[in-house]
């Protein structure tokens, strides 16, 4: 069920009746079963798993609270990594290991054919997977008391809001928050709304519209050039985040409604003046996972500067490969890690910064994340090549550059503008202020007319077929 | 917490009553609005030419001059707008194409000709390749759907189905008031046209024309014969353009980004069809329209869009059969049509549809 759907908008409004109509000891119940329900409507099989990964990590809790010796302990905890990991594995990346190591058997001369499964990625399992590893962790570590209700556990798990594509919870800020008695807040329903419509705009009055020209670019790579190619990679670098972070505004919206509060994932990641600073504005929820369960874990800055810039790009690579089995993604990861650790050791040439300095470096971490951003969407190495080399054979020839065969047109870029601005511009304010809280405190009108304003432009220039959200893949 | 619902409520309805009465008062494709083909259908039949009125439900528009037919006529052409411009070469002929028809949308036609008993001695079915693909038998035009399922239970018996669907598609027009899609379209108009034209009701007047000619707006004829307006002329820059964005971006009209396979199921409906009018004494004669010459080398050259070659060997097997002559070929090539004989980069000028049709190949 997408939340672009109908369907998600018949099912919204009987889940926040029932679960508030409801005494607080059965919400629980809604929410596991509207959790698993909206799962379900994708693919009711593969909800099997979910429940296989709940189980196991309830179990380990479980086992870990009476388990006194350290060795049992870590016993218990690698069995479960294992499991976890496992189903993760199988489902997403097996194929990939296998038609790799086939490959490097070739280069030693060693003929194999890979034996690949045909399996369906299920849709959100890096995100639940990380979410039950974290509790998993966190239990082992003691930072989090064990859940013995499997009902909450299991809710807490599979919260429909963040279920496919996040934020990544932390057990210590959602679980209490399904454990505790609420009343109804007024204010916090309505900023969830105000959220969701922002979501909504992000991902339909812009995402989706700059889909259309950026699939069609990416589709014809080859006939690709100048102006396309310039804006194809501008583009998917607006798309991504307006359809990533127009998911998590949704997310956190839908679950205000319901009296739960989410993690923040994005803060105007376009606005960083370092990549260090982007990864503090972008899916804060995974950057932070990787910090506290792979990074500090591997010795983070601690020891050699050699140790932490192999610490760096260890994390990055992981990340890149958490968002997709492929070498483009792994790369993807490798371009952030190496940038940083670039940073890190020209550091000290500039721990004193101007304003003119920020905003060269804001414009340059924005071109770097356009750069990476190709090879995140590119569907290999060589697809990247062509894009960049037909961009820069196409730099010294204005007359063909600005020439577009895939219809980019004034009035497509007109459209898209207002909407853009819009955005820069929220961004940029909200850096400095809560432009939510601000509108919630307006005039009457004001706010009404801004609720109508992004409500029916949204419903004026959405594609009539929207698409996916992109990270439900990962 | 009844506040916030309350709220809501409010909301809801209020961004909902703005939809529901602009596309009511708009109503872009005149579907609220039955008065103008209620206005347009008299004055053709006096032998009227009119200017045509943009957005159009072609289908209600059909419905309406067949049932107000004086006489049957002797040929009528079924199809899509490649038929819909061409100066057919008989006596007492009636256009009934309408703009991307579908399977469906022959079988509708048909079952409106009998409905109204006007089922003339010679039907040519100006076939499209996307007539073939999958749900293309559901019609595209819904306001005439129900003639579509009472024609196909005249043809195949009957079917239980039928009178849910029929019952159903009767409220379909209901349905866009809600609609986005139509919000959009409403909205569209209202931009184009200025707010208080769009409002007003004297914007849906009828305008006479007192020629024939290719002027500013596109024209309708007494027999339901369409000519181009100056803009739907362009040049070949221009058509060239067109059809190499609609090939890149894999958005080639109805046939979108690929047809490959024919549909068991259709084929079969169509051929039923045909049958089915063989045996009212009807003779039949196909007509293949050809691509724009680019887009049909793009055709030959892909497998993604290999249905539409097979389509042009089924129509021909399926002529030998019923010894039904095809007329043209989806071929730009094997009908001799350049770049130049093309009215935009998807219909040919009006006089190379005639030449076309007059092409027999063997």
């Amino acid at each position: 069920m997408l939340f672009n759907s109908w369907a998600f908008a018949i099912f919204l409004p009987i889940v926040f009746v029932l679960y508030w109509c409801l005494p607080h000891k059965y919400r629980w119940g809604v929410l596991l079963m509207s959790s698993y329900y909206f799962y379900m409507s994708w693919n009711p099989k593969y909800v099997l798993l979910i429940f296989l990964t709940t189980f196991a990590a309830y179990l380990a809790g479980r086992l870990l609270e009476h388990e006194k010796n350290e060795g049992g302990r870590k016993c218990i905890v690698a069995v479960t990594l294992v499991l976890c990991l496992g189903i993760l594995f199988i489902f997403k990346y097996y194929n990939f290991f296998s038609e790799n190591l086939v490959h490097m058997l070739q280069l030693v001369s060693i003929q194999m054919h890979p034996i690949t499964l045909n399996l369906l990625l299920p849709v959100g399992i890096s995100f639940y997977t990380f979410q039950t590893l974290s509790y998993v962790l966190d239990v082992y570590k003691r930072k989090v008391p064990v859940e013995h209700h499997f009902g909450i556990f299991a809710t807490f798990i599979s919260f429909f809001p963040q279920l496919v594509a996040g934020p990544i919870e932390r057990t210590e800020t959602l679980l209490p928050q399904i454990n505790k008695e609420k009343a109804f807040s007024y204010e916090q329903a309505t900023s969830g709304l105000r959220l969701m419509a922002w979501g909504f705009f992000k991902k339909l009055a812009i995402a989706d519209v700059l889909a259309i020209y950026v699939d069609a670019a990416y589709a014809s790579l080859d006939k690709c050039a100048g102006i396309d190619c310039l804006c194809a990679i501008v583009f998917f670098t607006i798309q991504i985040y307006c359809d990533f972070s127009g998911y998590s505004d949704i997310a956190i919206g839908t679950a205000r409604l319901l009296g739960i509060e989410l993690m923040t994932n994005f803060r105007s990641p376009y606005c960083a003046t370092s990549v260090k600073e982007f990864w503090g504005r972008w899916h804060i929820s995974l950057s932070t996972w990787f910090r506290d369960y792979l990074y500090i874990p591997l010795g983070g800055n601690r020891g050699s500067k050699w140790n932490h810039y192999f610490n760096i790009m260890l994390t990055f690579f992981v990340s890149g490969l958490w968002h997709g089995a492929n070498w483009t993604f792994i790369l993807w990861g490798g371009m952030h890690g190496a940038v940083l650790v670039l940073e890190n050791c020209l550091s000290k040439c500039f721990a004193a910064r101007s304003r003119f300095s920020n905003i060269v470096s804001g414009i340059s971490v924005f071109i770097f994340c356009n750069i990476a951003w190709i090879m995140f969407r590119a569907s290999s190495v060589n697809d990247f090549c062509l894009i960049i080399s037909n961009l820069w054979a196409s730099l010294g020839n204005w007359a063909e550059f600005k020439k577009s065969t895939i219809g980019l047109n004034a009035s497509f870029l007109r459209g898209i503008a207002w909407p853009v601005a819009v955005l820069v511009i929220y961004d940029y304010v909200s850096m400095k202020t809560d432009v939510q809280k601000w509108l919630a405190m307006s005039n009457i009108i004001i706010r009404w007319a801004a609720y109508l304003a992004i409500v029916f432009y949204t419903i004026l220039k959405m594609p009539l077929q929207s698409s996916s959200f992109i990270y439900f893949q990962f | 917490m009844r506040k916030f619902i309350i709220k809501c409520g409010v909301f809801f309805l209020l961004v909902y009553t703005i939809i529901v009465l602009l596309n009511y008062r708009i109503d872009p494709a005149n579907m609220f609005h039955s008065s103008i083909v209620e206005k347009m259908v008299p004055l053709l039949n006096a032998g009227k030419i009119i200017e045509s009125p943009g957005n159009l439900d072609e289908g209600l528009f059909k419905r309406e001059m067949i049932k107000s037919m004086q006489r049957t006529p002797e040929t009528v052409v079924i199809g899509s707008s490649h038929i819909m411009y061409e100066p057919w070469p008989f006596e007492n002929c009636f256009v009934a194409g309408l703009s991307g028809a579908y399977l469906g949308d022959y079988y509708a036609v048909v079952g409106m000709l009998e409905e109204y008993k006007s089922l003339p001695q010679h039907i040519i079915i100006g076939t499209d390749p996307w007539a073939f693909m999958t749900n293309a038998e559901n019609g595209r035009h819904k306001s005439i759907n129900e003639y579509a399922l009472k024609s196909l239970e005249r043809v195949q018996g009957k079917n239980p189905d039928i009178r849910g669907n029929s019952q159903q598609d009767k409220f379909y027009k209901y349905k866009e008031l809600f609609s986005f899609a139509y919000f959009q379209a409403s909205f569209k108009k209202m931009r184009s046209d200025g707010i208080s034209k769009s409002l007003k009701e004297d914007n849906r007047e009828i305008i006479v024309a007192d020629n024939a000619e290719i002027e500013k707006k596109q024209k309708i004829m007494p027999n339901g014969r369409y000519i181009f307006s100056e803009s739907g002329l362009k040049s070949i820059q221009e058509n060239n353009n067109s059809a190499d964005t609609a090939i890149r971006i894999q958005q080639i009209y109805q046939l979108g980004s690929g047809f490959t396979d024919l549909q068991t199921d259709n084929l079969t409906q169509f051929e039923n069809l045909v049958v089915y009018l063989k045996k009212k004494g009807v003779k039949i004669d196909f007509y293949l329209h050809p691509w724009y010459p680019t887009v049909y080398k793009h055709f030959c050259e892909n497998e993604k869009y290999s249905g539409v070659l097979k389509t042009e060997e089924y129509l021909r097997d399926l002529g030998k059969k019923y010894d039904v002559v095809v007329h043209g070929s989806f071929s730009s090539e094997l009908t001799g049509m350049k770049e130049e004989d093309y009215a935009d980069w998807f219909h040919l000028k009006a006089d190379k549809m005639l030449e076309c049709y007059n092409i027999i190949l063997h």
